[in-house]
């Protein structure tokens, strides 16, 4: 530890802000330098005159006014972000049906030609446990049960 | 230990309820406060931002999601609505040398000649003020960061999240305004 180092970790040491090993190393630092032990007990004044500020807590009237203007629409906002939520989600749980439908009626008529990223998917894994080629019984599950085939890898 | 607001009071409060609410409020009430009267500077001024960010958090809290701590997501709403306000008003503290009630450069705590109980304390509240005011006539970046790190005790990494820096920003950056508050009071400090 040099005193570029102690000096950039100075206030990260007064708010307790670092892990044990370097606070070991700061403290030994202070211990052989004057000059950052100096540094250190005038940053160290600062904060307990900064810190000895003591305000006053919020009026009690503070929540009163906070629900002044939150008011009925404070409620009815909590139900209207709901609402908004639900009809979202109902949007996407459509969209994603549609798909899935489409997805079918393309496998149906034998137009399915799933894109280079989705072929990707069915990958025959590398290892000791690799098949020659896929077998047939292992497509027709995977056609069976569409929603495998739209986890990515 | 400080209490926080746990997923499901978060939850009911997304549902509208106003108990919810007020439980929400009087778990966060001082640390709002306190952010926000550290960072305007007046009690008045305080209370309507801290009105303000409860306001806007309690109206927003649809939008909350749990990536973030409530708090973190909190104090963000505070800190920007504080910054808000700092742009568009002139600060309110008085210029430390408007402040000066004689005495020059002398160590406050030497001033006192009897050195009576009464007196050190009246100099440790006049040394308080100075601080303040130092602290008050930072940048609006640095003083925020100072305030959370020093008067809310909040980690540097959530300080982060809530100002939009990395951790490491965040330790220059506090380290700036401590060294710019020490300059400001060190003829005022005992060596």
């Amino acid at each position: 530890m040099n005193c570029t180092a102690c000096e950039r970790n100075l206030s990260a040491y007064i708010d307790d802000q670092l892990d044990g090993e370097i606070r070991r190393q700061i403290e030994e630092h202070f211990d052989a330098c004057a000059t950052c032990r100096a540094e250190y007990e005038s940053h160290l004044a600062v904060w307990e005159a900064v810190g000895s500020a003591d305000h006053s807590g919020a009026s009690g009237d503070l929540w009163s006014a906070v629900e002044d203007q939150l008011g009925q629409a404070g409620q009815a906002t909590g139900i209207e972000d709901l609402a908004l939520m639900l009809r979202g989600l109902a949007g996407q749980v459509q969209e994603l049906q549609r798909s899935v439908d489409e997805m079918r009626r393309q496998m149906e008529e034998g137009e399915w030609n799933a894109p280079q990223e989705e072929r990707d998917v069915i990958q025959i894994p590398s290892g000791r446990y690799r098949a020659a080629r896929p077998r047939a019984s292992s497509l027709e599950q995977l056609k069976d049960n569409p929603l495998t085939q739209l986890r990515r890898s | 230990m400080e209490e926080h607001a746990d997923i499901g009071l978060i939850a009911a409060c997304q549902q509208g309820d106003g108990r919810a609410f007020r439980r929400v409020f009087d778990l966060y009430r001082d640390r709002v406060y306190g952010l926000c009267r550290h960072m305007a500077g007046n009690e008045h001024d305080a209370e309507d931002w801290a009105q303000e960010s409860f306001v806007q958090a309690f109206k927003g809290i649809g939008s909350f999601r749990a990536e973030a701590s409530f708090g973190t997501w909190l104090y963000r709403i505070a800190a920007n609505c504080c910054l808000a306000h700092r742009r568009r008003q002139r600060p309110r503290f008085q210029p430390l040398d408007e402040a000066e009630a004689g005495g020059g450069t002398v160590p406050l705590h030497r001033q006192a000649t009897t050195g009576t109980d009464p007196e050190r304390q009246l100099l440790r509240k006049e040394l308080v003020k100075r601080a303040e005011a130092a602290v008050a006539q930072l940048p609006e970046n640095q003083r925020l960061v100072f305030v959370l790190a020093t008067q809310m005790g909040l980690r540097y990494r959530e300080i982060g999240e809530i100002v939009g820096s990395s951790e490491d920003a965040v330790k220059v950056r506090v380290h700036r305004a401590r060294k710019r508050v020490r300059d400001v009071l060190k003829p005022y400090l005992d060596s």
